[in-house]
C-alpha cells in the first residue's frame, strides 16, 4: 500500500528540497537585465523600479495557490458564506469565491502546506489541491491599471462592476484566468504554461501606456510586510 | 489664398490665422487648420479628385460629408482616404488613386470613350474575355491595372502601432448631430455614462452645415453634452453593429470595441443625388455638399449655380445657397404642384414640373438640360446642385437585427422591431420633412446615367441585367455589384430600387422593390486596425527554453511549443535503444480524481475495469465515445482508496477535462475532478540505463522486485517531490517522473547531469514517434478516426463488457460486437526498401483501394519501413502480402503482421 | 457570433468565453433497440427556434450549465445549474 500521507505531495513545489523553483517568466526577467533573488527556494525577480510607474506589471507566480473543491454547504462553511464573485483577506489569505462549488485560496508560499492541509482536515468532502504551479501570476497596478486592462480582455472592470475585493474568471488575453481586484491592483492568474505569454503580452499592451516591471516583493502586501 | 474664401461667419470650420501646407500630386498647397483635403484642395482650384472605376470618368465632390466615393485619395501610402473627412496635416503626401498618367489626362478614360455604343457595360468583362482561356491571365493583368481603387504595396511594413481597446458603457450614442447629442446629454444628465461616436470634424450634424441660422442652438446643446459629461469620440466611425450590440469604432489608430448596455442610433439621413445624363460630372454637387464648402468652409468659387430637386429640401437648400453668398439662377423642381413662392420671393426663378435631363459639359458643368412634357429648356451653369430628398440611415440598424419597413407617409424604409437594447433617435428614425418628396424617374438619354458612383454602375447596366434574368434587387445587386462599393448604398440604394421598379413596372412606392442586406464593414476600414494586436496564446513547458537552448527545433503541436527533435532524431532514437534518452512529456494532460465515487466513477467512464486496481499501480486505458469511438487514451494510477491520477493525450487535455467534468455534471456523482495539467511537470527517463542513471538522484528503490513495470510510486528525486509512473510508451525501461512544474528546470538538468556517463540524449516528438511506432503503440487522432471502434482497433481486453456498471460507449460497443468486426487495425513491414506516405492507400487484388496507411516511418534499427493500417477483415491475417499505393506510380509490397516490431515480448520494458 | 451568455457562476459573458456543449438529449441505455440507440448517438433535432442545450465556461469558471436558447435569434432565455432548468415555455424542438 501506499507509503507516502499525501498521494498528491508531487503537486506540492512546498515539499521540495534544496531545488531551484523557477516562475514562467524567468527568461523575460533575465532578458529585462534583473536581478535574481532567493524567497524559499524561488528565483525570485527584482527589478529597480517601485510601484509608481502608471502602470505596472510583477510576477507573482511564486505565490501560494490552493484549490479547493467539495459540497456547496462545505465550501459556504469553509468560506464564511462569500458571495459568488468576491474575495475576503484575511491575515494575508485571501480567499476568492468563483462557484458554490469552488473556491480558491492565495497565501504566502511558506503557508501554503501548512494551509492546505488545515483546509483537508475540516472536512473529508473537501479536496485541496496545491495549485501553486498550476496557476502563473501577474499583479498589474498603477493609475492605468485598468487601460491596461482594457487592451488585455473583455471582461468589465469599470469600477462599479468590479470594485476592490472583487474577483472573477474570465478570459485575459484569450487565455481562462482568474482577476482578483485587490484595492486596485489587479491579480490576474492564468496557467502556468501561459505564464510568459502573458507577460510579454501584457507589457506589449500597456507600452503605450508606460508600463513598467516591478519586483513583486515591492507589491505584494504578504513580502512587502515581511 | 484668402480671396478664394468668403468673408468670415460665425459657423465656419477654419482657422485663418493658422496656415497648412501639404502635397498634393507632387506639389504644395496651402490651406487653413480646420480645413479637410477636400475643401483646401477645392479652395486651391482643383475640381476633379479621382477617376471613375471602370470609365475612369472625371469625378469631383459631391457629398462633402464622406457618402460618395468621388474623393478618394491616398494620404501617405494609405489607399482609400476619404479627402472629404481627412482634416489636413502639414507636411501630409496626398496622391490620386486610379488614374493614368494624370488625372487630368487619364489615358484609360479612352476605354469608356471608344466603345460608345458597347460600353463597359454589367458583364462585360466575363462575356469579353474569357476567350481564348488560355489568354485570361494576360487579360486579368490588364484588368487588374484599369479597374479598382488605388494599390497595395505588397512589401509595405508598418511602423506604426496600432491599438484595439475593449469598452464597456451605459449608452452608444453612433452620431453627433442634433438628435443625437440630445439623446446623449439626456442619458448622461440621468448618471448614465454616455460615449458618443461623430465621424465629422464638426458636431451637430445639419445643425453645423445648415447654415448660421442655427448656431446658437447648436452651441447651447454642444455646452450642455459637455456638462453631462459625455465621453466624445471624434472623428470616429462604428465599423458596424455586430450580434450582442458589439460596436468596433475606429478612431485613428484605436479599435474601440463598445459593448454597450444600451446603444442610440442616431445616425440621420443621407441626401440622394438624381439620375439623370452626365449626372456625375464635376460640378454636380448634393445640395448638402455645396452648403457644407459654403457654411463651412467659406467657399463659392462658382459664377451660377441651378437647382435640381425633387424636395421640399432642395427649396431649403436653395435658399441657404443664395444666402450664403451663391448666385442661384433657377431651381427646377420635378414636381408640379409644390409651393415654390418662397424661391421667387428671393429673386430665384422656380420652374415647376422640370425634370433634370442632361447635365453638359465634358470634364466640368456648363450648364444642364431641364424638360417638361417634352419641352427642353437649357439653363447655364458651372455648379448643379441636385437634390433628391433623403433616406434615412439605417444600414447600421438592420446590422444588429433591427427590422425595416416601407413608410408610405414618408417615402422611405424607417427600423421596425428593434433588438432589445437597441434605440434610434432623429432622422435615421424617420422624417415628416421627407413627406413631401416624390421618387424622382431616371430619364432615357443617351448619355452615362450613374445609379453607383462607386462601381460605375448606370440605368442601363441594372436594365440589362434585368433582361438577362437578375430579376430583382438582390440579384441585380450580385451581377452590377450596384450597393457593393466603398460607399455600401448610401449614393445608390434607394436609386437602384427606383430604376428596377421603372423596369419591372413595380410601384416604386411600395415595399415590393425591397433592400439590399447591409452588412459590415459600414465605413472603408485599415486592414491594421483590424489586425490591431491580435492575440496567439502559446504554451510553453517549463524546460521550454532549455530545448531551445539546446539545439531544439521548436514547432507548434497543437497550442504547444515541444522540439521537433534537437538536430539529428536518428541518434536519439540509437540513444533510448542502446542507452539513455530524456524528453520532455509535460504536454499530457493531468486530472486528479478523487472521493468515495472516484473508482465508480472511472469505471462508468471507461471500457476498462479500474475498481480492482492495486494501490501504487499504473493501468493503461482508452475512453471511447458513447457511440464507441475511441476518443482518447493514456494511463490511470491508483494513489489510494479514493484517489486516481489521470493522464490524456496533449492534444485531449482540453477535451477530457470537459468529457469528464460533464459526465460528472450529468451523473453528479461523490467525486472531485481537478484538472492539474498545468501544474505538472513530466519527464520520461527511458533507455536500458535509465535505472543506474536514475538511482543516483533518489533513495527510491527502483529495482525491478521493489518497483516492477507497471508501478507507481512516489520518491524525491534531486530534492524535488515526483510520481514516479513506470510505463513504457517508447518500448524500454521507461521511468516517466511527474512534478511541480517550477521545479522542472531544475529536475531536467539533474537528469541530464546523472545521464552524463551513458551519453543520455534529450529527444524530441518525432524520434519518439519512430519508438512507438516500432512497439506499435497507436496514436489516437493519427490512427485512429472518429469511426474507429476498441474491437476493431485491436483492443478487445480493453473492453470488459461484463462489467455490471453501465458504461459509456457500452451499447455501441455492444452493438458493434454483435455486427462483428469489418476493418481491422494491423501492423505493416515494408519489403523493398519504399517508405509509404502516411494516409495513402492499400491497393487490393483488384486495383481498388482496400485499406488506409495510418503511420508509416523507416526504422534504422530494422532496416525498413514500418507502420500501421486499416485493413478489411479479410485481409489483416499475419502474413498477408499487401500492396501500398505511392504516388510515384507504382506499389509497395509489404507483409501484415500483428506484433509489435521491437521486443514483441516486451522484455526490455519489464527489465 | 458574438452575443452575450450568462454563466449561473460568473454572469453575462461573451459567448467566445464558452464551448458549446450540443443539444440536451436522452441517453440510450440498451443495444437492444437498434433505433432507439442511432437516434440518441447520430440524430439532433437541430431546432430553429427554442432549444435546451448544454454549455461549458471554458475560459472562467470551468464548470458545465444548460441554457435554453432560441437558434435563430441567439437570444437566451434562461440558463441554470445542469438540471435545473425551469420547464419551457413551450414544447422545444418540432
Amino acid at each position: 500500500m501506499s507509503t507516502v500521507a499525501d498521494p498528491f505531495a508531487f503537486l506540492s513545489p512546498a515539499a521540495a528540497e534544496g531545488a531551484v523553483l523557477r516562475t514562467p517568466m524567468e527568461r523575460n526577467h533575465q532578458a529585462a537585465g534583473a536581478e535574481f533573488e532567493d524567497r524559499d527556494g524561488w528565483r525570485v525577480a527584482d527589478y529597480p523600479s517601485n510601484g509608481d510607474a502608471p502602470a505596472w506589471a510583477a510576477d507573482i507566480s511564486h505565490h501560494g495557490k490552493i484549490d479547493v473543491r467539495g459540497p456547496h454547504a462545505e465550501i459556504d462553511r469553509l468560506s464564511a458564506g462569500l458571495e459568488l464573485g468576491s474575495a475576503s483577506h484575511v491575515d494575508g489569505v485571501w480567499t476568492l469565491r468563483l462557484s458554490p462549488s469552488h473556491a480558491v485560496v492565495l497565501c504566502p508560499f511558506s503557508r501554503v502546506e501548512q494551509l492546505r492541509t488545515r483546509i483537508a482536515s475540516e472536512s473529508e468532502a473537501i479536496c485541496a489541491t496545491d495549485m501553486t504551479c498550476g496557476w502563473a501570476g501577474v499583479m498589474l497596478g498603477g493609475e492605468r491599471v485598468r487601460d491596461v486592462f482594457m487592451r488585455s480582455s473583455s471582461l468589465d472592470v469599470r469600477p462599479h462592476r468590479f470594485p476592490a475585493g472583487a474577483c472573477m474568471a474570465g478570459s485575459v488575453m484569450r487565455c481562462g484566468s482568474i482577476i482578483l481586484n485587490d484595492d486596485g491592483r489587479f491579480w490576474v492568474l492564468c496557467g502556468w504554461e501561459f505564464g510568459e505569454y502573458m507577460w510579454d503580452s501584457l507589457l506589449d499592451a500597456g507600452a503605450m501606456l508606460g508600463i513598467t516591471p516591478v519586483s513583486a516583493t515591492a507589491v505584494l502586501r504578504s513580502e512587502v510586510a515581511a | 489664398m484668402a480671396d478664394q474664401r468668403l468673408a468670415q461667419r460665425q459657423g465656419e470650420l477654419i482657422d485663418r490665422s493658422q496656415e497648412v501646407t501639404f502635397q498634393w500630386e507632387g506639389r504644395p498647397v496651402t490651406g487653413y487648420a480646420g480645413d479637410t483635403i477636400a475643401s483646401a484642395l477645392f479652395a486651391s482650384g482643383t475640381r476633379v479628385f479621382s477617376r471613375s472605376f471602370k470609365y475612369h470618368r472625371p469625378r469631383g465632390l459631391m457629398c462633402c460629408s464622406g457618402q460618395c466615393p468621388n474623393c478618394l485619395v491616398e494620404v501617405d501610402g494609405q489607399p482609400t482616404v476619404r479627402a472629404c473627412m481627412t482634416p489636413v496635416e502639414q507636411g501630409m503626401d496626398v496622391k490620386h488613386l486610379n488614374a493614368w498618367p494624370s488625372l487630368q489626362r487619364d489615358f484609360l478614360h479612352l476605354v469608356g470613350r471608344l466603345t460608345p455604343s458597347f460600353g463597359m457595360q454589367v458583364g462585360f468583362y466575363y462575356k469579353t474575355f474569357i476567350h481564348p482561356r488560355r489568354a485570361w491571365p494576360l487579360y486579368e493583368k490588364i484588368l487588374r491595372n484599369a479597374a479598382g481603387l488605388g494599390k497595395l504595396d505588397p512589401d509595405h511594413r508598418r511602423t506604426e502601432r496600432f491599438d484595439k481597446v475593449h469598452r464597456h458603457v451605459d449608452v452608444l450614442v453612433i452620431g453627433g448631430g442634433e438628435a443625437g447629442l440630445e439623446a446623449a446629454a439626456e442619458a448622461a444628465e440621468q448618471g448614465r455614462h454616455v460615449a458618443l461616436v461623430e465621424e465629422g470634424l464638426a458636431l451637430g450634424g445639419q445643425l453645423a452645415w445648415g447654415g448660421p441660422r442655427s448656431n446658437g442652438r447648436l452651441t447651447a446643446l454642444i455646452d450642455r453634452v459637455n456638462a453631462a459629461g459625455v465621453e466624445i469620440l471624434q472623428p470616429a466611425y462604428a465599423g458596424g453593429v455586430y450580434e450582442g450590440l458589439l460596436v468596433p469604432v475606429y478612431q485613428g489608430r484605436t479599435m474601440h470595441r463598445f459593448r454597450p448596455a444600451e446603444l442610440v442610433i442616431a445616425t440621420g439621413s443621407i441626401e440622394q443625388p438624381l439620375v439623370f445624363g452626365n449626372n456625375d460630372l464635376p460640378g454636380v454637387m448634393l445640395a448638402s455638399g455645396a452648403r457644407r464648402l459654403v457654411n463651412q468652409f467659406r467657399l463659392m468659387p462658382w459664377e451660377q449655380a441651378v437647382v435640381l430637386t425633387s424636395s421640399d429640401e432642395g427649396l431649403a437648400a436653395a435658399l441657404d445657397l443664395a444666402d450664403g453668398g451663391v448666385n442661384v439662377l433657377a431651381v427646377a423642381d420635378s414636381r408640379r404642384d409644390a409651393d415654390g413662392s418662397a424661391i421667387e420671393d428671393a429673386g430665384i426663378e422656380y420652374l415647376a414640373g422640370y425634370q433634370p435631363w442632361q447635365a453638359k459639359g465634358s470634364k466640368a458643368v456648363t450648364g444642364v438640360v431641364v424638360t417638361r412634357d417634352g419641352e427642353r429648356r437649357t439653363l447655364a451653369c458651372d455648379l448643379l446642385v441636385m437634390s433628391g430628398g433623403s433616406v434615412g440611415q439605417t444600414a447600421l440598424v438592420s446590422q444588429g437585427g433591427g427590422g425595416i419597413r416601407y413608410d408610405r407617409d414618408q417615402r422611405r424604409y424607417v427600423p421596425d422591431a428593434l433588438p432589445e437594447g437597441m434605440r434610434v433617435v432623429g432622422a435615421a428614425a424617420g422624417s415628416a420633412a421627407a413627406a413631401g418628396a416624390v421618387p424622382a424617374q431616371a430619364p432615357k438619354t443617351g448619355c452615362k446615367q450613374v445609379v453607383c458612383f462607386c462601381e460605375d454602375v448606370t440605368t442601363k447596366d441594372i436594365a440589362l441585367s434585368l433582361d438577362e434574368g437578375f430579376s430583382s434587387l438582390e440579384l441585380s445587386k450580385r451581377y452590377t455589384t450596384v450597393t457593393m462599393g466603398p460607399c455600401q448604398g448610401r449614393m445608390c440604394h434607394r436609386n437602384s430600387g427606383l430604376v428596377i421598379a421603372d423596369q419591372l413596372g413595380l410601384d416604386p412606392d411600395s415595399q415590393r422593390v425591397g433592400v439590399t442586406t447591409s452588412r459590415p464593414p459600414h465605413n472603408p476600414t485599415s486592414f491594421s486596425l483590424l489586425a490591431a494586436r491580435g492575440y496567439e496564446p502559446v504554451k510553453r513547458t517549463s524546460t521550454h527554453h532549455w530545448h531551445a537552448e539546446h539545439g531544439g527545433k521548436m514547432l507548434w503541436a497543437g497550442d504547444w511549443k515541444r522540439p521537433y527533435d534537437y538536430g539529428d532524431g536518428d541518434s536519439e532514437v540509437d540513444a533510448v535503444h542502446e542507452s539513455l534518452g530524456l524528453i520532455d512529456v509535460s504536454t499530457l494532460g493531468k486530472l486528479i480524481v478523487r472521493g468515495p465515487d472516484a473508482a465508480a466513477f472511472l469505471e462508468r467512464l471507461y471500457p476498462n475495469r479500474f475498481g480492482d486496481m492495486k494501490l501504487a499501480r499504473v493501468r493503461y486505458g482508452i475512453v471511447c465515445g458513447d457511440d464507441g469511438s475511441i476518443i482518447d487514451d493514456g494511463t490511470v494510477a491508483r494513489l489510494s482508496e479514493q484517489e486516481y491520477y489521470v493522464t490524456t493525450t496533449s492534444s485531449g487535455a482540453g477535451g477530457m477535462e470537459q468529457w469528464f467534468t460533464w459526465w460528472n455534471a450529468v451523473w453528479k456523482m461523490d467525486c472531485e475532478i481537478v484538472n492539474v495539467t498545468s501544474t505538472i511537470a513530466a519527464f520520461n527517463l527511458a533507455g536500458p540505463h535509465a535505472r543506474t542513471a536514475l538511482s543516483t538522484l533518489t533513495d527510491f528503490d527502483l529495482s525491478n522486485e521493489a518497483f516492477p513495470y507497471l508501478g507507481a510510486g512516489h520518491a524525491q528525486i534531486a530534492g524535488v517531490p515526483c510520481l514516479v509512473l513506470r510505463i513504457g510508451f517508447v518500448g524500454e525501461l521507461g521511468y516517466e517522473l511527474h512534478l511541480p512544474a517550477a521545479a522542472g528546470e531544475h529536475l531536467w538538468e539533474k537528469l541530464m547531469e546523472a545521464g552524463e556517463p551513458y551519453a543520455v540524449k534529450p529527444f524530441g516528438l518525432e524520434p519518439q514517434r519512430v519508438l512507438r511506432l516500432e512497439k506499435m503503440h497507436i496514436i489516437v487522432g493519427q490512427d485512429t478516426n472518429a469511426e474507429s471502434n476498441p474491437l476493431e482497433a485491436g483492443m478487445p481486453w480493453i473492453v470488459k463488457l461484463d462489467k455490471e456498471s453501465d458504461w459509456i460507449g457500452r451499447y455501441a460497443i455492444e452493438w458493434y460486437k454483435r455486427r462483428g468486426n469489418r476493418l481491422t487495425l494491423v501492423g505493416w513491414e515494408a519489403q523493398n526498401g519504399g517508405v509509404p506516405i502516411e494516409g495513402t492507400q492499400v491497393v487490393g487484388a483488384d486495383g481498388q483501394p482496400a485499406g488506409r496507411i495510418t503511420s508509416s516511418r523507416f526504422s534504422r534499427r530494422l532496416g525498413k519501413a514500418i507502420g500501421i493500417a486499416w485493413l478489411p477483415v479479410e485481409q489483416s491475417e499475419e502474413g498477408t502480402a499487401i500492396r501500398i499505393s505511392d504516388p510515384k506510380g507504382s506499389t509497395i509490397p509489404a507483409t501484415v503482421t500483428h506484433k509489435a516490431f521491437y521486443d514483441p515480448d516486451g522484455e526490455r520494458l519489464r527489465s | 457570433m458574438s452575443f452575450i451568455l450568462s454563466c449561473p457562476n460568473c454572469g453575462p459573458r461573451a459567448v467566445d468565453e464558452y464551448a458549446y456543449g450540443g443539444e440536451v438529449t436522452e441517453r440510450a441505455t440498451t443495444s437492444e433497440d437498434e433505433r432507439a440507440l442511432f437516434h440518441y448517438l447520430y440524430f439532433r433535432t437541430n431546432t430553429g427556434g427554442d432549444q435546451r442545450e448544454w454549455w461549458f465556461h471554458s475560459s472562467g469558471c470551468r464548470e458545465w450549465f444548460q441554457a435554453e436558447r432560441n437558434t435563430t435569434r441567439n437570444q437566451v432565455l434562461q440558463v441554470a445549474r445542469p438540471g435545473e432548468l425551469a420547464p419551457s415555455r413551450e414544447p422545444a424542438g418540432g
